[in-house]
């Protein structure tokens, strides 16, 4: 089941009213059982992966903490096997055909967010081996924390530290918190179907081939828009449901693209990821304690591990390197940069264009690197990277959209962005939810807004969302 | 017993309707982006602005009744009034669903359904011109049922498939308008000869399966049934092709259904001409389509069918005139 699903659209208010009137434990129970409905909905037999990760990891975490010094070893045994049972299912087959010109070792398909669960009670049996945090004893609370369903198939990766005390807390009906969580829902609905797919019509049919090569440098630039929306829209629709059942989880984004530099960018893009990589790879590989070499080399080990973590392919690698690689970059031009930015800052005009000019810089390294991260080989990247560069041209402007799609598109670009701008000056969906005309009305014009123009139905391909794969 | 607080009643309230202001808005919306369409089918538009209880013979079936039956010529012929209710390639299923509907609005002394549809499969690519152009209600449902998976949404949510329309292809017109809509009566004109298949064959390509024509043969029981209910005279038919059902079945068919007609050689004893009358295998050209029209009203006449109804009799009479200069 997806979020775009209309099965969806009946599931969630109906989970939310079961959850919210059932007493005692069996809400629980029925939360669980909707979460295992949710995720075997199209595959059942992933299902009992999912079981048999959180059966291991639930009783890993009670031999981690009992372990005394043997601790160390049931860390490292309990991980190669999650991390072991991800590497056969997403990488073995990459590996196996590297050796063997591209043959497949397994017919199975990718269980979809084995990804994102994996690192999710990865992470808990880190913070019950550091001593961060106790292991759950009540199994029915920790089954809830890996299948939460609104989390499962693309995150935000949850954190059992966050997730499992609001479960303790049984959470109550608040109408706020559940009107805030249907708006989030509804808002992300449409930026995916809206804002995304929308986009995502002019990039698909660049990278199939079927634009003019003049037009490559306008798909450079309108791709991340597509990943942004479609992950942001994924993640919003994700929170929307965890808050409509009284929960609140990891935020994913915070306007990434009003970032001034790539650092800031890596602060705001998929922070459920990032902060998962720094807590527990980057600082245990030192961070930036060990001298300025080690914490380049860091950086450059985490985003190439990132990389990899979105999929088994050189493209990915690429990616993942050159955006560690404009970290480092950044962080040696520091000493000169810094003090440029900060005269400039110093007047009004001047901070506006150092924000302006850090922001679109920014903008443009980052729709670089994403070229690897769409494209279906390095070769492509290089060639949409070389027509982007070499033979950028106008005329004829084709999009392969009319008029309408086009202005639809720049509109509802328009508003997302000033959604982003809004939310970091301070403005929460909460602040509406409070209210009740403005409320529905908001609410009335997304769902319109979502079923006019969005991309949907026969006759228009409707994207799976990006992170699906991953 | 506990009191619900005021607040949440303004929110139960304020959400009941938004969410009926919005069911509204995005079915009118939904409507109002599917193409116009008042030919090749689906004329339910025209047909609902017809007077009620105003039509004597409902014509019902696939293209081969659309482009054969022409009521102008029944009309000019024997001053009967009928109207084509028919769609590409329609189903038997829908087919009584459309009966279902028409006879809210109409109470016809005869009802003909043309019986190829008996073999038509659930999926004909058409189901969604055939069910969504219905007035909503619960025969709308009904005829989405018996298609494929998935048209439900459609029926329900007429956006899901048309909201397309915000986005029209350039260069793309708006499809199946005709200029002279309320002329046609449901009939759908075609001119010439289509060359390809050449030469034609008696033999039928379609493809179906004993379950297709057994759910297509209760359909017409019922469509039976409730002709009988309602005291409406049904005759069935199987239309003039070349392209034509084995005779074997038409057969066991026609055999099985009191008053049942096996037309499939009229064609040549009516003098439709193969080079001049005909459009293709299947179907009539507009010469055609008025030889056969002439013999419906031959025909229905001979039978006791009779002119009962009120009618507009200008329409009529323009619709008549509108296909005379053309026979």
């Amino acid at each position: 089941m997806t979020f775009t699903s209309f099965s969806y659209f009946l599931f969630l208010p109906l989970v939310a009213i079961l959850w919210y009137s059932l007493p005692g434990q069996s809400r629980k129970w029925m939360l669980l059982a909707s979460s295992y409905l949710f995720y075997g909905w199209t595959s059942p037999a992933f299902a009992l992966l999912l079981l048999a990760t959180s059966l291991l990891s639930y009783c890993a975490a009670i031999l981690i903490e009992r372990g005394g010094e043997r601790k160390r070893a049931y860390l490292t045994l309990a991980c190669l096997i999650h991390f072991g049972a991800l590497f056969v299912f997403k990488y073995l087959n990459f590996f196996f055909g590297a050796f063997t010109g591209g043959r497949a070792l397994l017919s199975v398909g990718l269980p979809v967010g084995i990804s994102f669960f994996t690192f999710a009670v990865t992470g808990y049996l880190f913070d019950v081996y550091r001593g961060k945090l106790s292991a759950e004893r009540a199994l029915l609370d920790y089954a809830l924390f890996v299948a939460f369903f609104p989390c499962l198939l693309a995150g935000p990766i949850g954190r059992a530290r966050e997730f499992l005390p609001q479960m303790k807390s049984d959470p109550r009906f608040d109408m706020t918190t559940v009107k805030t969580g249907f708006l989030r829902f509804l808002y992300g609905l449409f930026q995916k179907l809206v804002i995304a797919d929308t986009v995502g019509i002019a990039v698909n049919l660049a990278y199939s081939g079927q634009l003019p090569r003049g037009m490559w440098f306008v798909i450079v630039l309108l791709y991340p828009l597509e990943i942004y929306f479609d992950f942001a829209g994924y993640s919003n629709m994700a929170i929307g449901s965890a808050l409509a059942l009284g929960f609140r989880v990891t935020e994913n984004f915070t306007a990434p693209y009003l970032s001034v530099s790539v650092r800031s960018f890596w602060k705001k893009w998929h922070i459920s990821l990032t902060s998962w990589f720094r807590e527990y790879l980057y600082f245990p590989l030192g961070g930036s304690r060990e001298g300025k070499t080690r914490t380049y080399m860091n950086i450059l080990i985490v985003f190439a591990v990132s990389g990899l973590w979105h999929g088994a392919a050189v493209t990915y690698l690429v990616w993942g390197l050159l955006n560690g690689l404009l970290q480092v970059f950044e962080l040696l031009l520091e000493p000169k940069l810094g003090p440029m930015r900060d005269k400039a800052r110093q007047t009004m005009i001047g901070k506006t264009v150092a924000a302006l000019l850090g922001a679109g810089v920014t903008y443009v390294l980052i729709a670089v690197t994403f070229v690897f991260f769409r494209a279906s080989d390095v070769v492509q990247a290089l060639d949409v990277l070389r027509a982007s560069l070499l033979e950028a041209s106008l005329h004829p402007f084709d999009l392969r959209m009319t008029d309408r799609q086009l202005l639809v598109m720049l509109v509802c670009l328009g508003v997302g962005t000033i959604f982003d701008v809004l939310k970091t000056m301070g403005w929460q969906p909460r602040h509406l939810a409070r209210t009740v005309t403005p409320y529905y009305l908001a609410a009335a014009a997304l769902i319109f807004a979502a079923a006019l123009f969005g991309v949907y139905g026969e006759g228009f391909d409707m994207q799976s969302f990006v992170y699906f794969k991953y | 017993m506990r009191r619900i607080k005021p607040k949440y009643i303004n929110e139960l309230a304020a959400l009941l309707l938004t969410a009926a202001l919005l069911a509204a808005g995005l079915y009118q919306a939904g409507i109002a982006l599917m193409p116009g369409r008042d030919d090749f089918g689906s004329t339910w538009g025209d047909f609902l602005q017809e007077d009620r209880d105003s039509i004597d013979v409902l014509f019902f079936g696939s293209s081969m009744v659309y482009c054969d039956v022409c009521p102008g010529v029944i009309y000019d012929e024997s001053g009967l009034t009928s109207y084509v209710m028919a769609g590409p390639e329609q189903t038997m299923p829908v087919t009584l669903a459309y009966v279902r509907e028409t006879l809210r609005t109409q109470s016809p002394e005869a009802i003909v359904v043309e019986l190829t549809g008996l073999f038509f499969d659930e999926y004909t690519g058409f189901s969604k011109v055939n069910v969504c152009y219905m007035p909503f209600g619960l025969n709308r449902i009904r005829a989405a049922r018996a298609c494929e998976k998935g048209l439900m949404t459609t029926a329900l949510f007429p956006l899901y498939d048309f909201h397309s329309e915000v986005f029209p292809e350039p260069g793309v017109e708006p499809p199946y308008q005709h200029p002279d809509a309320r002329m046609l009566a449901g009939y759908t004109p075609v001119d010439g000869r289509e060359t390809m298949g050449e030469p034609w064959e008696r033999t039928f390509t379609t493809q179906f399966g004993d379950s297709v024509y057994s759910r297509s043969r209760s359909a017409l029981e019922e469509i039976a049934a409730l002709c009988e209910r309602k005291d409406v005279r049904l005759i069935c038919y199987f239309a003039p092709c070349y392209n034509q059902v084995p005779a074997l079945w038409r057969e066991n068919v026609v055999g099985s259904l009191d008053g049942a007609l096996d037309l499939s050689d009229l064609g040549e004893v009516i003098g439709a001409d193969k080079s001049a009358d005909w459009y293709d295998v299947l179907h009539f050209n507009q010469k055609g389509a008025a030889r056969f029209s002439a013999w419906w009203a031959s025909y229905l006449t001979e039978q006791g069918v009779a002119h009962t109804h009120d009618c507009d009799q200008a329409l009529w009479q323009q619709r008549a005139d509108y296909f005379r200069a053309g026979r």
